[in-house]
């Protein structure tokens, strides 16, 4: 049984004019428990859209989409859906809603019923987990946006979701709020086995999904490891995307003949293939 | 000469109040007419209170803050005039579009100024086509554009009054990798086209890299560093203990410096990195032969 799996999913926003144009345009995908994925592509391919498929605040007009199995069209799953896969948006001053910390956080599982004792317990949980456990009694509006974003992730962990999808959460945050919303992101796919779905317009950050998946014009159109998908410098520029940076850097000089390996993505890959490259400085000079 | 220039700026929040805190602390800066500021900092460090002061959205607690070398804050009726030479785009300006058209928005700031009919005309045009906004798209409701459009129609009505210093909070956050580079490269030509001053605050520093000639460095509400693009991205350590970050081909190039390879310190674009490495690999190779 997948996650979550999209068969064939037709979807377009009824628009009054009638120039209501194809969003979704025959989606198949799928995503396995325990993975975490990275949804790519530019501006208006339909990435939010196809997200919002994933926990039923959108019904597809074709095909299906099944959450561990239920159709996200059948009313009667439309709640185990919603406590199954959990959603954190791009802006984190739009999800909270309480004055206090961990009142947001108890806001999720208070809705869903949970007995007091135990919303204690999944709300104190859930803030250690994003490492927020010390801001419980904060005031949440007057904290860093990278902090906010953490306690909108406490808040969708405290109602125990198997699956998280994150849309851009960090596309207004600095870099260290985004180091913190990433590590935090790894530390749950790693260490609670948390299903994650990530959509991010920072190709560094879709380096540490285990898969990824480019999005254009309403249809999936790159599938594989990071590694993979990014080994195609060309492909991914006619996509309207970038690559990282140092794989940009190993692409500009494989074309002025430099043989380096393909598919390199991070720094420290990038640093070493050059070092073996430039032996003849390597501890020398 | 300075453009824009605070003297000694101090600025508290919620003074008198149990809440009281220091947001800018006797910050004195001068930005260079003509020039392109790359304005970095971590969330809290008082970048958006510090371009707020330039254009007389937020007085000082205490200070000064000169336009052209005269205190905007003399005669309190003239503020209006220093908003027109100090040009702001907010953080996702498109949340600001209210006209029936694009183009009535666009014009609403020329026609504030009580610009002629053709001369607003001009301006909307020329602002339109600056971000590369299509002309049809003029005659549309701005709520029919995509999200993209809209952040380039609400950037053009700022550039349609034509303010000396153009002030941009974050002008391409939520922006695809494409769109991303385009928008840099069209404030970039705009400022080279007018001649004005740009202030670009980010949360990029690969975006800062690609368009800035200085970079001004904030930290807890003070300027922690102020250079060239380069001097400011050499040192690297300081910026990360601040919580920020150089970009990922000056990490590279770091790394590669320390195991001995001579690379000079201006590297922070993967086009200067190519051409500070590609002697060095070739040259190798020659060696080996």
């Amino acid at each position: 049984m997948e996650m979550i799996e999209v068969r064939d999913v037709q979807f377009r926003y009824d628009e009054e004019e009638g120039s209501s144009a194809v969003v979704l345009d025959g989606i198949h995908m799928t995503v396995r428990k325990g993975e975490f994925v990275a949804l790519l592509g530019h501006n208006g391919c339909g990435k939010s859209t196809l997200a919002k498929h994933f926990n039923a605040m959108l019904l597809p007009l074709g095909g299906a989409v099944l959450v561990k199995d239920m159709n996200t069209t059948d009313e009667r799953h439309k709640y185990d859906i919603r406590s199954t896969v959990g959603m954190v948006l791009q802006n984190p001053d739009n999800q909270l809603v309480s004055t206090i910390v961990e009142e947001d956080v108890a806001f999720g599982p208070e809705n869903l019923g949970v007995e007091p004792a135990v919303i204690r317990t999944r709300v104190d949980e859930a803030l250690k987990a994003v490492g927020m456990y010390d801001y419980r009694d904060h005031a949440a509006h007057k904290l860093s946006g990278g902090q906010k974003q953490r306690v909108a992730i406490a808040g969708v962990l405290a109602m125990q979701p198997e699956c998280i999808v994150l849309d851009e959460p960090t596309a207004m945050l600095d870099p260290r709020g985004r180091r913190e919303v990433m590590d935090t992101v790894c530390r749950l796919n790693r260490e609670q086995g948390i299903t994650i779905v990530l959509i991010t317009h920072y190709m560094e950050e879709a380096v540490l999904a285990d898969r990824v998946l480019v999005m254009d014009d309403g249809k999936v159109v790159r599938e594989g490891t990071p590694r993979q998908v990014f080994s195609q410098v060309e492909q991914l520029r006619a996509l309207e995307l970038d690559v990282p940076q140092p794989t940009e850097l190993c692409h500009v000089l494989q074309q002025e003949g430099i043989t380096l390996p393909d598919g390199v993505l991070t720094i420290e890959e990038c640093a070493e293939a050059l070092l073996q490259q430039l032996e003849g400085y390597h501890g020398g000079h | 000469m300075a453009v824009i220039e605070t003297k000694h700026c101090t600025v508290r929040y919620s003074v008198g109040t149990p809440f009281e805190r220091e947001a800018l602390t006797d910050l004195s800066v001068s930005i260079e007419e003509g020039d392109f500021v790359g304005i970095i900092g971590h969330t809290g460090s008082g970048k958006s209170t510090f371009v707020q002061l330039l254009n007389g959205l937020l007085k000082p607690t205490s200070g000064t803050i000169l336009l052209n070398g005269k205190d905007i804050w003399e005669h309190l009726k003239e503020i209006r005039q220093v908003r027109f030479q100090v040009g702001m785009v907010f953080q996702y300006p498109e949340h600001q579009l209210f006209e029936e058209t694009v183009y009535k928005d666009i014009a609403f700031g020329p026609r504030n100024m009580g610009l002629s009919e053709n001369e607003i005309r001009d301006r909307v045009y020329r602002a339109a086509s600056m971000v590369g906004l299509k002309e049809e798209l003029l005659e549309k409701s701005p709520f029919d554009l995509s999200g993209g459009e809209k952040r380039r129609a609400a950037i053009a009505g700022v550039m349609a009054m034509q303010p000396r210093v153009l002030i941009l909070d974050e002008p391409t956050a939520g922006l695809d990798p494409r769109g991303r580079n385009q928008l840099l490269q069209q404030i970039r030509a705009y400022k080279d086209e007018n001649n004005c001053t740009v202030l670009l605050v980010s949360h990029s520093m690969e975006d800062v890299a690609r368009v800035a000639d200085h970079v001004l460095v904030l930290n807890s509400g003070t300027i922690a560093m102020q250079g060239t693009t380069a001097s400011v991205f050499s040192r690297c350590d300081e910026l990360e203990n601040m919580g920020l970050s150089v970009p990922a081909v000056t990490k590279i190039m770091a790394q590669l410096r320390r195991a001995g390879v001579p690379i000079p310190d201006a590297v922070y674009t993967v086009e200067q990195a190519r051409q500070a490495l590609l002697p060095l690999l070739k040259g190798g190779a020659d060696r080996a032969v």
